[in-house]
């Protein structure tokens, strides 16, 4: 038992069952501390106090939805992602080792229980689950856009803003949102193995974008060492797609017009 | 086995490390000594990858650092680098944190655990090592960050000041027995960086003193007490090859105050 529990503990994600039981047990909590103000309730209050059970519940699948979609992520947690480029890990071969960014068991669990919260005789049943849908989707579409996947980032904030027009589907208005799980499996992938091939391009990309254009000061910005251009391996595929967007800009400026002046840099 | 070949990093316009060329033979302990702000840290940063140095190549058993995505992974997968001010995720406890980099160098899982607990024995974290780690002390936490660089088992150690950060004599010396035994037994490379020389003078083969950004002085301690002409501790030797006129500067110094 002790040498499984060992095996197994350091897979698990960091303090999920304190996740579980807080998430669960503070609707309960709230109710039992009202109850207890007022034992005698009159039979209209009970009503109340299962408004203020149900917007707890929503409250905290909201918030479980924020902390979800950006803790434990490397392009959110910039000592973390450093951390990692200096180590082994490749996003194709190792798990991330402080716990997975997609959902999973434990996720579902958190659902059921708030969802079973709010089923009994209060809101509907949907209630929780849209709130951390809701909030799940809008930090992933920020974290994915700004770790490189635009358009699945586009795509959530689309749906999710768009998702008032929906409410005359009445209770099946949350049905977008859970499709747009696989949208944000697929960017978070893609930002992962982005981090791959750009992690050690972004450190001197961004101090260099930080300091332009004259992070000294006149009359010593002349004078500063710009951080050297990096050149990839290209695949012979991505190498004739650069060609040609060469020949493109060569094409485009014989042709007159506006040469914008930015730095060489081979992204 | 590492390699820099005329390496120059800048911080803004202030040269740090300037056409700097060293060559580290595999199995050696390098030790790169030298006072603050004379580009140690920068010269282990620029080994480890974090940075790109304005000039020159980096190449490390056969890769050239920052050349190619392979390259690069082929480095990474055979070398621990261990920053002074080491990120450790405050919610993990300690042991797990060593199980997560264990696995992420291919140490085989059971092995890792059973490597995991002779280390938090050695470093007297047995009770600790289950604690979440924001509930450690600095001195702690520099006792995990070093564990975790001796439970990769990666054949290249790059530290920055192990033996800083508030580590105490047990820390100190358990970890210089453990670097002794690994240059012995011949499976490691280290390059370690650190300002105070007493406490790597019997663990050295090699030593680097670094002074403005150029390598001061290179060979054994012993070579280097008769470059400085210096018989006294490696203390004293340092100082002749970094600060030549310290010795006066001290003796003008108790003269002004003793006379006055």
């Amino acid at each position: 038992m002790t040498r499984w529990w060992r095996i197994i503990r350091p897979l698990m994600p960091p303090n999920w069952l304190s996740t579980v039981i807080f998430v669960s047990a503070m609707p309960f909590l709230v109710v039992l501390i009202m109850m207890w103000q007022e034992p005698l309730l009159p039979p209209g209050r009970i009503g109340d106090l299962l408004k203020v059970r149900d917007i707890w519940a929503i409250i905290l699948a909201g918030f479980y939805g924020m902390w979800r979609a950006g803790s434990g992520h490397p392009l959110v947690d910039e000592q973390y992602r450093n951390w990692l480029a200096i180590s082994p890990w490749l996003p194709d071969q190792h798990r991330l080792p402080f716990g997975s960014l997609f959902l999973g068991p434990r996720d579902v669990v958190v659902l059921l229980i708030l969802t079973a919260i709010t089923a009994w005789g209060g809101l509907t049943i949907y209630a929780s689950l849209v709130a951390f849908l809701v909030t799940y989707s809008i930090i992933a579409a920020i974290v994915i856009w700004d770790g490189g996947a635009r358009i699945h980032g586009w795509v959530i904030l689309l749906v999710v803003t768009s998702l008032p027009l929906l409410l005359n589907l009445g209770h099946l208005a949350w049905l977008p949102l859970l499709g747009l799980l696989p949208v944000i499996y697929d960017g978070n992938l893609r930002c992962l193995r982005g981090l791959r091939e750009h992690q050690w391009i972004a450190g001197p990309l961004k101090e260099r974008l930080k300091s332009s254009p004259n992070p000294l000061g006149w009359p010593f910005g002349s004078l500063y060492p710009m951080p050297p251009v990096i050149q990839l391996r290209r695949s012979a595929r991505s190498r004739s797609g650069s060609n040609s967007s060469r020949q493109f800009g060569c094409w485009r400026s014989r042709r007159g017009g506006p040469q914008p002046r930015c730095p060489a840099w081979p992204l | 086995m590492i390699q820099l070949d005329n390496v120059t990093q800048h911080y803004g316009v202030r040269p740090i490390l300037i056409d700097l060329s060293l060559n580290i033979l595999e199995n050696e302990l390098a030790v790169v000594l030298g006072p603050n702000g004379m580009g140690k840290t920068t010269m282990l940063r620029v080994m480890a990858g974090v940075l790109a140095p304005q000039r020159g190549t980096v190449t490390i058993a056969g890769h050239q650092r920052r050349n190619s995505v392979e390259d690069e992974i082929a480095i990474r997968s055979q070398t621990v680098y261990l920053p002074d001010d080491v990120w450790l995720p405050g919610t993990m406890t300690g042991r797990e944190y060593l199980l997560h980099v264990a696995s992420l160098y291919g140490v085989d899982a059971l092995w890792a655990m059973e490597h995991a607990d002779q280390l938090l024995q050695l470093f007297q974290l047995v009770r600790e090592g289950d604690w979440p780690m924001r509930s450690y002390s600095s001195g702690q936490k520099k006792k995990i960050s070093l564990c975790s660089s001796v439970i990769s088992q990666a054949p290249i150690m790059l530290l920055d000041e192990p033996f800083s950060g508030g580590l105490d004599p047990a820390g100190i010396f358990a970890f210089k027995r453990i670097l002794q035994r690994l240059i012995q037994k011949q499976v490691a490379t280290v390059v370690l960086t650190t300002p105070v020389g007493e406490l790597v003078e019997e663990l050295a083969g090699r030593v680097i003193v670094v002074r403005h950004g150029r390598i001061a002085a290179d060979g054994s301690v012993a070579e280097l007490r008769r470059q400085s002409k210096a018989g006294g501790p490696l203390e004293e030797v340092l100082e002749q090859l970094v600060h030549p006129q310290l010795m006066e500067s001290i003796l003008a110094y108790f003269d002004v105050v003793e006379n006055r």
